[in-house]
């Protein structure tokens, strides 16, 4: 018995130490006891300190303290579409953490567990901020967890405020007489403080606005904000308002901890408190928040739900503290401390009778309505109790589903009764204004398909909102003409499948009011297409800059001068304000010192390329003298000379220049410094140009032609590059160099700036022959970052030499910046358009131009020559003759959609091989008729994915001879497609 | 005695978990690492991939990861806006663009001193490892294998009484079956266009896919088409054994023989004969078609290309690829992220029990398996356990050793361009009969050769300065 005794332990001792040496020798973790977690799949919007917060503090203390799960947090769109396309191929995450306002479209696609019935719901519910949970409650569940706390509050200069408390009042603000700042006088930007006036919205049930926003405190909020309007500073679009507060510019703005933990603005040298008040009302903030949601279809709802507890508590709640928010946690709340968060208590204060930011159960649907009410009253276009009786009608209509009453200023265009020119024609619906709308805007050249609206009926000259009601399944761009001039107006889908789902886009435009202005509206770009149901004009202010056709504002920055106040001021060296200057301030101080070096320095010049430049310097002085510039190291001497004649350092401008060596790598410095004592001057700017052998032509310079137009960027050369160079049907919109000054005939290599966020093709024109020019993206984000492409081009250079520049891929864009043009050789092998070419340009952008060879009195018809009907396009490939082909032949009743080739200049009469370059991926027939008569011509396929893959397929046809022979191309089989390069005609006999 | 045993074994057992947990350390296990690395990963895959880096994070308990979605823009686009406010990620895996392209911008860290300390890099096939390799020097890792193969209807074959093919089948057998399922009723195959392309691998030990040579970096369709394009010519001339040719009877508007024979339920549709349940064979598939063929109202399987046995299994394969971006904080961290995501055997292995464990029913992608691009025996062994796997897949997955490349745009610099303008658009000429073959494939090796050195030499030049 005890043998067996011993032998069992020695078999249990045995096993355990095999066990512990297979843990000691194994290489892998798993094998090392490491236990795989249940991973819990968290997607969420933050960005910026939040991000690094939530991810690198909030989730690793989780997922320390939990040894059974891993929480895996991405920073993703969160979008509604994103996710549902993510459900269908059952790779959606399991949490997401958004903004509060997308919470009512997710429940409305039944995409989120209800919380509610979670075990400690109410415990969770109990530990944060009751207001909180008016936001996330849906359909009688609660589909989501506040995750911080939003709140707005007003946020001083405390230098601007001089000592003294923050104001309490509205009124005691406007004593102050400096300026709030807002992103607009709309009701986004003033709700907070018309809320605080005494105003309201609609009832506490979200059933009605009539008799709250149109009630007599709210018209009387809304006419106290109006009478304060030179209180507020409207900043520049794309500026955070706090940015002006922060730079001393404005006294206070109001805003959220979202400006702090995202944007990165610091607290230094501000301070926070409630909203002021009017009117005797209570002090009560708008509220916002971020939630987090536990998707249906999670598969770990039990793991992911003890995630969100953990968000929801104190632990969580306090590290989200320090990176600015507000915990949605109250004892979280209470407990933060001001130097993490030195604005925590005016949030907390401003908790008290604070209200949701979402205005309406339509998650916002209202706020439209709301901002033009705000600023028509703020603009003192309306009376406040006009516009805010009008808007609450409107409100109530939006959610009893009724028709919209409109404000009888407002001038509203049907589509319909507009003229219909071209192609463009009346669909219906019965969900568009008046039960019509129009389609058929197509793009043309010319534009004959569009709407026109002549002696438009307002009355008032001045900047009016131009709403344009329209559907779309593409984004595009609605070419809007104002007065003649092309305003771009850019569009979304609304329906993928081409049903009426209307959408409103709106920009603000110039009118004359005189009854003389005038709109048309066609399809701005060539391969989109929008309806449009109507257009409304909304009056806005009295501010009148009339439209110039593709010229941007001149802007003294553009030409690339540098500030010498930019630079970095040494020993005395100071910037002071200087009437008549450019950006009215000079430099002065640099004058010679012993032992102080008084001097502007630049470092990381901007100058691009390595070589000689001119440098430039501005100036004011009555006196002559000597600069010392000191070029990476190397000084040089520049003289100035006497600019003021009357002696008083008033502001006289002179320019002197010198040439100085570049490097143009990013790293070149200047310093400026005065070489003798007792001599002074006032430095201005300065300007470095390159100089250059080569030619250099700037895009800018060129003639203009459709779209284009010209864009600023101080990183461009001369300031301005191009853009606008989409493609459409025949190319009206390039740009092009008309007698190019070059003085020899040869080979030059063309040297394109460009900048793109995507790869495409610059479509080069060299005397009319398209040469094909690849790129590759310089910025995502569309920014302006240059390269250069190159290709060898042919020029005479006998001074008639034509260039001309567009987008040669009709999905991609590209913008120009320049074009230098450098000598290469004598060697003059000319261009030919669709013919083989023996032309090699050395480098890999450089391409074969292939396509069809053509014997003397054979008669080549290019397709994109035709005259092109209905909805038959060009598209472009590179194997095409001509580097074009013509697509959407497609077949209709009455054939609208063809190619036609009127008065055929055959020389004589007879039989002709009728050879024609297609491109498929089917069979079918082409529809040819010869003079009026159908003759089949089958074809089979060339490529299944709709490449453009030719082939030629030929047929005998007779033809009178006398130049009046037609020929028209179009699909025969309904469902047949096929794109055609170009026909040929081979006289056979006669 | 009974305590004396005890104690020997007891203390036998405390030494040598001692000298185990000893023997860990004194190596350096890389499992204990520790640092931080930034990851850029496609949006498309982002939650398969988030558990792939979740199980990462639970065998590498030091380093932290950070993961930095890309859209469907591309690598090439988002790597480009990220190098303009300095802010590359470590790592970026999942790429389908070019490499060439990020490799001659200097941004893509060699990995040849990672791989050489790496025991496990021997798994991974040396021709796969090739395709990444410019001026001797390793730029990336393969990931996501794909196959060019040939799908079978297996209730077909039933039906018509066909013996179903072993994988290792040879051309004449495919040949034979292909002819034997071309009846009145049936067809062999939906479409052969571009069969012959495929099949230069399989017919010409020297030459890949399009008659490229990664040896020599040239094309050679003169010497090495033209096999292939006798298969092709000759399967084609078999009246009614490709359905897509019987499109062509077409010629005036009315109902072809092709949807005579198969029916109008969607002429548009490029293998409705296939769908139909008519044609015995997709012979232009990828093994990701599987998405849509899990639909497919038959039994089915997925074939590797035909071969011939003085060459053996020469098949046709894409791989997107993975790599470490210079500047990368902790590059030992770095690797160990890209090796578990690329080719590495435990993160293949946990990858593998991932999709092992999905249910059939829940998944439309049709993501069941994936190809490992390691044949490290413990993700062989993960492979061959997967239940989702048949026959074929499996096959494939073994000879993906002597496996070519047929996206070439990924790895050789300028492909794309040079393919689209100088084959691409001449072969169908002697395909369609137009012209002599061998006057096209002249014609291609002179156009594409010439483009393809310009771009080979400007890649290597950029590749040589940014290393100086």
């Amino acid at each position: 018995m005890k043998h067996l005794l011993l032998k069992k332990i020695c078999s249990i001792v045995l096993a355990a130490l095999l066990i512990v040496m297979a843990a000691g020798i194994g290489t892998g973790a798993l094998a090392e006891g490491k236990v795989t977690k249940t991973k819990v799949l968290v997607w969420h919007t933050f960005s910026g300190s939040e991000k690094k917060v939530f991810e690198k503090e909030i989730v690793a203390a989780f997922n320390k303290s939990h040894e059974d799960i891993r929480i895996m947090p991405v920073a993703m769109d969160c979008a509604l579409s994103t996710v549902l396309s993510m459900e269908a191929d059952h790779k959606a995450p399991d949490i997401l953490v958004m903004p509060i306002d997308r919470i009512g479209s997710f429940v409305g696609e039944n995409l989120l567990e209800n919380l509610a019935d979670e075990d400690g719901f109410d415990a969770v519910k109990a530990s944060q901020f009751a207001i909180l949970y008016d936001l996330m409650s849906e359909e009688g569940g609660c589909y989501a967890i506040p995750f911080n706390t939003l709140i707005d509050v007003a946020v001083y200069n405390q230098a601007a405020l001089g000592g003294a408390d923050a104001p309490a009042t509205l009124e005691e603000l406007a004593a102050l007489q400096k300026t709030v700042a807002v992103s607009a006088c709309d009701a986004d930007s003033l709700l907070p403080l018309f809320l605080n006036a005494g105003g309201a919205v609609m009832d506490e049930g979200y059933t009605t606005a009539v008799g709250y926003l149109d009630g007599e405190n709210s018209v009387k909020a809304l006419e106290t904000l109006a009478a304060m309007k030179d209180l507020f500073h409207v900043c520049e679009e794309g500026t955070s308002p706090l940015s002006g507060v922060v730079a001393g510019e404005d006294l206070m703005a109001v805003t959220n901890s979202k400006a702090f933990s995202v944007d990165g603005i610091g607290t230094d040298g501000l301070v926070a408190a409630v909203v002021p008040t009017a009117n005797g009302a209570a002090a009560g903030s708008v509220i916002d928040c971020e939630a987090v949601t536990v998707l249906a279809s999670s598969k770990v709802k039990e793991q992911a739900w003890q995630f969100v507890q953990y968000l929801a508590g104190e632990e969580a709640q306090g590290i989200l503290a320090k990176c600015g928010d507000l915990p949605a946690n109250v004892t979280a709340a209470q407990n933060v401390d001001a130097t993490d968060n030195p604005f925590a208590g005016a949030y907390f204060e401003a908790m008290n009778g604070a209200r949701m930011s979402v205005v309406d159960r339509e998650q916002n649907a209202v706020m439209g309505f709301m901002d033009r009410a705000f600023e028509k009253a703020m603009n003192g276009i309306k009376a406040p109790k006009d516009v805010l009786t009008l808007c609450a009608s409107q409100i109530d209509a939006v959610l009893n589903g009724s028709e919209i009453p409109q404000d009888e200023d407002d001038v509203l265009l049907e589509a319909e009764n507009g003229v219909l020119c071209g192609g463009t024609r009346v669909a219906e619906s019965d969900a568009a204004s008046g039960g019509k709308y129009i389609i058929g805007l197509d793009y043309a050249d010319g534009e004959p398909n569009k709407i026109v609206f002549e002696n438009v009926p307002v009355d008032k000259r001045g900047t009016y909102e131009l709403q344009i009601c329209y559907m779309s399944a593409m984004t595009g761009d609605i070419g809007v003409k104002v007065n003649g001039v092309r305003i771009p107006c850019a569009y979304t889908p609304t329906d993928p499948n081409w049903n009426f789902v209307p959408n409103v886009v709106s920009i603000k435009v110039p009118l004359k009011g005189d009854g003389t202005d005038s709109l048309e509206f066609c399809d701005y770009d060539a391969t989109a297409y929008a309806g449009i149901d109507y257009v409304k004009l909304i009056y806005k202010s009295d501010a009148y800059e009339e439209l110039v056709e593709g010229e941007a504002q001149e802007d003294p920055a553009a030409d690339g001068r540098i500030e010498f106040e930019s630079g970095e001021l040494y020993g005395t060296a100071v910037a002071n304000p200087q009437n008549g200057a450019s950006g009215d301030k000079i430099v002065t101080g640099i004058d010679p010192a012993p032992d102080t070096p008084n001097k502007v320095i630049f470092n990381n010049l901007p100058a691009k390329r390595d070589g000689q430049y001119i440098l430039k310097v501005t100036y004011s002085t009555v006196m002559d003298g000597t600069l010392e510039v000191i070029v990476n190291g190397e000084s040089m001497d520049l003289d100035w000379y006497l600019t003021d004649q009357t002696g008083t350092w008033a502001y006289a401008a002179g320019e002197v220049s010198m040439e100085i060596p570049l490097k143009g790598d990013g790293t070149d410095t200047l310093e400026f410094a005065i070489k003798n004592p007792y001599t002074y001057l006032m430095l201005d700017y300065f300007n470095l140009e390159y100089i250059n052998e080569n030619l250099i032509l700037e895009a800018e310079d060129a003639a203009f032609f459709g779209g284009v137009r010209a864009a600023k960027s101080v990183d461009a050369s001369a300031g301005k590059y191009v853009i606008g160079l989409d493609y459409a049907k025949n190319e009206p919109n390039k740009i092009v160099f008309e007698n190019v000054p070059v003085d020899k005939c040869g080979t030059y290599e063309m040297m394109i700036c460009y900048m793109s966020a995507m790869s495409g093709n610059i479509g080069v024109r060299v005397n009319g022959v398209r040469v094909p020019c690849a790129y590759t993206p310089t910025d995502a984000n569309w920014n302006f970052v240059p390269n250069v492409v190159s290709i060898n081009v042919p020029l005479k250079g006998d001074g008639t030499d034509v260039l001309e520049f567009c987008d040669y891929d009709e999905s991609a864009y590209a913008g120009i910046d320049y074009v230098e043009l450098k000598y290469v050789s004598d060697e003059y092998d000319p261009l030919i358009e669709g013919g083989h070419t023996a032309f090699w340009s050395g480098k890999l952008s450089s391409v074969f131009i292939a396509g069809a060879s053509n014997k003397p009195g054979d008669i080549l018809l290019e397709a994109e020559n035709g005259v092109l009907y209905g909805i038959t396009r060009t598209a472009d490939s590179g194997a095409a003759s001509g580097g074009k082909y013509v697509i959407g032949l497609d077949y209709a009743a009455g054939e609208p959609n063809k190619i036609v080739f009127n008065n055929i200049q055959a020389e004589k009469g007879g039989t002709y091989q009728l050879d024609i370059c297609y491109m498929s991926a089917m069979s079918g027939n082409i529809g040819v008729k010869v003079n009026g008569v159908r003759v089949p011509c089958a074809y089979t396929p060339t490529d299944p994915y709709w490449n453009f893959v030719p082939n030629t397929v030929s047929i005998n046809v007779t033809l009178k001879g006398d130049g009046s022979d037609a020929l028209e191309f179009c699909d025969y089989d309904a469902t047949a497609y096929a794109g055609i390069d170009y026909a040929k005609l081979v006289y056979v006999d006669n | 005695m009974f305590k004396k045993v005890v104690s020997v074994a007891v203390a036998a057992a405390l030494l040598m978990a001692m000298m185990g947990c000893c023997a860990g350390i004194a190596e350096q296990d890389p499992h204990d690492i520790e640092g931080t690395v930034t990851i850029a990963v496609p949006a498309w895959n982002i939650t398969d991939l988030q558990v792939q880096i979740g199980d990462f994070l639970d065998a590498y308990p030091y380093i932290d990861v950070e993961i930095d979605p890309f859209g469907s823009e591309g690598a090439q686009t988002y790597l480009t806006a990220q190098a303009q406010t300095n802010s590359m990620p470590d790592v970026l895996v999942g790429d389908w663009d070019s490499l060439p392209f990020s490799v001659s911008q200097g941004w893509v860290m060699p990995l040849d001193e990672f791989l050489a300390n790496d025991e496990e890099a021997e798994y991974v096939p040396a021709s796969l490892l090739a395709d990444y390799t410019y001026l001797g020097k390793v730029y990336a890792l393969p990931m996501d294998l794909q196959f060019q193969c040939v799908a079978i209807n297996l209730d077909l074959l039933d039906e018509l009484n066909l013996d179903q093919p072993d994988y290792d089948w040879t051309v004449d057998e495919y040949t034979d079956l292909m002819k034997a399922a071309t009846t009145s009723k049936t067809s062999g195959t939906e479409r052969l266009w571009g069969f012959d392309s495929y099949m230069i691998p399989a017919l010409n030990a020297e030459a890949g896919y399009n008659a490229y040579n990664p040896e020599t970096k040239s094309f050679d369709f003169t010497n090495q088409w033209s096999a292939a394009f006798k298969l092709f010519k000759d399967l084609r001339a078999i009246p009614g054994l490709e359905a897509w040719m019987m499109r062509n009877s077409n010629v005036d508007g009315a109902t072809s023989d092709y949807t005579r024979k198969f029916g109008e339920s969607d002429a548009d549709d490029m293998d409705m004969a296939f769908k139909s349940g008519k044609v015995l064979s997709e012979s232009f598939m990828l093994t990701s078609d599987a998405s849509w063929m899990r639909y497919m109202n038959f039994e089915w399987e997925m074939y590797p290309l035909p071969q011939v046995e003085e060459v053996g299994s020469r098949q046709c394969m894409h791989a997107n690829h993975g790599f470490m971006l210079k500047g990368a904080e902790c590059p030992e961290a770095a690797y160990e992220l890209l090796k578990w995501l690329t080719t590495g055997a435990e993160g293949n292995v946990k990858k593998m029990e991932m999709y092992s464990e999905k249910d059939g029913d829940d998944v439309t992608t049709g993501y069941l398996w994936y190809f490992p691009s390691t044949l490290h025996p413990d993700v062989v062994e993960a492979f061959g356990d997967n239940p989702h796997i048949q026959g074929g897949i499996q096959y494939m997955y073994e000879h993906m050793g002597t496996a070519v490349r047929s996206d070439l745009y990924k790895i050789v610099p300028g492909f794309e361009q040079i393919n689209n303008e100088c084959i691409e658009s001449i072969i169908n000429d002697a395909r369609d009969d137009r012209r002599e073959a061998a006057a096209v494939a002249a014609e291609m090796d002179e156009k594409a050769n010439k483009r393809l050195a310009l771009a080979w030499l400007e890649f290597e030049e950029r590749l040589m300065a940014n290393e100086d």
